[in-house]
């Protein structure tokens, strides 16, 4: 089968204190798309590798009779919209992919409208404010809240410091998004409980083993969340591993679990996701985001990748993943 | 004299530059592309409006490209880097759902563009999500409910008379008197025809019994609401509102002409509304009012038709009502793509018939 691999790659390595690698931080490193483009031609598919910037439409057009599917990792470039960019290209082209199309690309990357949809259909999502600039702050706020860029992925914008206690930090915090971003800083109550990650794959979707980030072992000086710092410093330096797969559920498992398929179809998600949730001091759960396309850094370059790693756990060898995620898009178009 | 009037060529010289070369993108239609004749229908004069507004441009001395929306567009494009499109596709291969398409295209090859974006158009072509959206946000609607299949069971709390809308399709296709359901035999028909002549889910919502506005919002720095009420002439109809027929089939015989609206309120809820749906630039909804003068939203569009009065469309027409004519409209779009476009402030949309922010 000739597959093509659409995919961005980073050029600096995100490092919490460099504005510029926050912007790339979703991209993968040259290493990780090689090794996909290994894992595919292990599983016998003819690869053609096409990086998702300016040039990508003009391959995919010369190529369009010849791909059988493209398996879409692309992140984009030059947009708001940036992931929903090349599902709409598939589209126009005919060209079947792996994954959700333009609209839930699109709206999953908008963390508020994204929020609001959830919302609307009675999932748990906590109360946001969107600030383009720290002077527009007025409201009255109860800290400590997180400040999140409203567009972007794997933990981008997300540091230590965006948690923030008071007025001046969180007007602080606003104007760093808005100008490493030049995007609307969404801002949120930041709850202190578990944190756990739910993979999906299928159609309908099967839940894989749902992952927990256990803060309590993170060292010193480190904020209790998913930010920058754990996944691209700890995670990746560490020899011990924070992420607890399955997580230990109990009587809150049916819970996250029902709340997952709920999310998958009130966004209208194909194929695979992975949803990031969290519980408040009560162990109430809510949803902080989608994760479309997933990150699927293979286990050769990184051990802490959530999506493998929780597939690994179910028995799914990472090539065997990949097979699973293009025989669950192929079958959509048959 | 209007704000937007005051738009010069001197002006020009004071920095509100005019682009030098404007690309206009439309539908490329053909009717196998469409399982309709009604839906062709809403899209076959694409290449002459274009034309129309083509013309417009060309009186500013702008150079003007004009492209069919298809699969050789990217490469055009590419090859022609005109400084700004007008976005005014509508469908691809008929399938309105792949408008949003063109501006995945135009922010890859960063060229700037009039109009919503990927997520505004995407959102454009899902009714339901717009809904849940409007509703989750405060703004009023009438109750609702998506149907997927002809036989899905029925939310036993909407109260008839109920009318079917394609989820996915604007144009009024399909809105003839035979929308309107008084029960729930008739409701099922037509839904049984809807989905299974197009391919898609039918939102269901309770007609609401009572007079329609149509409002405007064009948006600068500010965003400017401008509104008319749709008064119906023929009244002898059961239900008053614009079908299909009205819209496209009985030029010189309009069923309805445009009077002035205003309410501060409403014009409260369009702006609202305007960012909910994501839209930009400019964008239009249809409300109705019930008998106690609630109001109800309707329809959103945000990527209306955009021409000239003689292209027949409600914007020119709402817009002359408030003595803005359309080569005002058209240069205030031009300048404000290009200003955002260099991360300049846009120029405000002002006039002295409608009230100030």
């Amino acid at each position: 089968m000739k597959v093509a691999l659409l995919y961005n790659v980073r050029h600096i390595y995100p490092d919490p204190n460099d504005p510029r690698s926050h912007k790339e931080a979703d991209f993968d490193d040259r290493e990780t798309i090689d090794a996909i483009v290994e894992n595919l031609k292990v599983l016998g598919h003819d690869v053609l590798p096409i990086e998702a910037n300016e040039e990508a439409y003009q391959i995919l057009y010369e190529n369009k009779n010849s791909i059988d599917i493209a398996f879409n990792y692309s992140l984009g470039i030059n947009s708001k919209d940036r992931t929903a960019i090349f599902p709409a290209i598939f589209d126009l082209l005919k060209i079947p992919y792996t994954g959700s199309g333009v609209l839930t690309n699109a709206l999953i990357l908008n963390k508020a409208k994204a929020k609001d949809v959830m919302k609307s259909h009675g999932i748990p999502v906590l109360p946001h404010h969107l600030f383009k600039n720290g002077d527009d702050v007025k409201a009255e706020l109860k800290f400590p809240l997180i400040v999140k860029p409203i567009a972007q992925g794997s933990s981008a914008g997300i540091t230590n410091d965006s948690v923030v206690e008071n007025e001046s930090e969180l007007r602080r915090q606003i104007n760093f998004i808005n100008s490493t971003f030049g995007d609307y800083a969404l801002v949120e109550t930041f709850i202190q409980g578990r944190e756990f990650s739910v993979p999906m794959l299928g159609n309908p979707p099967e839940i894989l083993p749902i992952i927990e980030s256990d803060h309590s072992k993170l060292p010193k000086g480190y904020r209790k969340l998913d930010s920058m710092e754990v996944k691209w410093v700890f995670e990746e330096q560490s020899e011990e591993n924070n992420l607890i797969c399955p997580a230990k559920l109990d009587s809150i498992e049916n819970k996250i679990k029902n709340i997952a398929i709920k999310v998958w179809d009130a966004l209208g998600i194909k194929d695979l996701c992975r949803i990031d949730i969290r519980c408040d001091q009560n162990g109430k759960p809510f949803v902080l985001e989608v994760n479309s396309p997933p990150g699927l850094i293979p286990p050769e370059v990184s051990k802490t990748s959530y999506f493998p790693f929780s597939a690994k756990v179910a028995g799914i060898a990472y090539p065997q993943l990949l097979q699973k995620i293009i025989d669950t898009a192929q079958k959509r178009y048959q | 004299m209007n704000g937007i009037s005051a738009i010069t060529s001197g002006d020009q010289k004071n920095g509100y530059d005019l682009p030098k070369s404007v690309g206009i993108i439309f539908s490329d239609v053909k009717r196998e592309y469409f399982p309709t004749e009604a839906q062709y229908i809403t899209e076959k004069d694409a290449d002459v409006d274009a034309h129309l507004i083509a013309e417009y441009l060309k009186k500013l001395e702008i150079k003007v490209l004009l492209y069919p929306g298809n699969s050789d567009l990217p490469t055009k494009l590419k090859k022609d880097k005109p400084d700004m499109v007008i976005n005014l596709v509508d469908s691809l291969k008929g399938y309105e759902f792949l408008s949003s398409t063109i501006p995945g295209v135009l922010e890859l090859l960063e060229i700037p563009y009039t109009g919503t974006d990927i997520l505004g158009l995407s959102l454009d072509t899902n009714k339901f999500v717009v809904k849940k959206l409007l509703q989750q946000n405060g703004i009023p609607i009438p109750n609702f409910q998506l149907f997927n299949s002809a036989t899905d069971m029925m939310d036993p709390t909407l109260r008839y008379p109920l009318i079917s809308k394609l989820n996915e399709i604007h144009g009024g296709v399909e809105i003839t008197q035979d929308s309107i359901s008084e029960n729930e035999k008739h409701l099922r028909e037509r839904l049984k025809y809807l989905i299974s002549t197009y391919h898609q889910s039918v939102v269901v919502e309770e007609f609401i019994v009572g007079r329609e506005v149509t409002a405007i919002l064009l948006e600068g720095l500010n965003k400017k609401v401008y509104m008319a009420e749709k008064v119906f002439t023929e009244t002898d109809r059961k239900y008053l509102f614009q079908t299909f027929e009205d819209q496209w089939m009985s030029k010189g015989m309009k069923t309805f002409y445009y009077q002035k609206y205003e309410d501060p309120l409403l014009r409260e809820y369009v702006r609202r509304a305007f960012d909910i749906a994501k839209m930009m630039d400019y964008g239009k909804f249809d409300v109705r009012l019930d008998s106690s003068g609630r109001y109800f939203f309707i329809d959103s569009n945000t990527n209306p038709a955009f021409g000239p009065k003689e292209s027949d469309c409600a914007l020119s027409y709402i817009l002359d009502l408030y003595g803005i004519d359309f080569p005002e409209i058209l240069r205030r779009l031009l300048i404000n793509t290009i200003r955002d476009a260099k991360g300049k402030e846009r120029l405000p949309v002002t006039d002295e018939a409608s009230e100030e922010i």
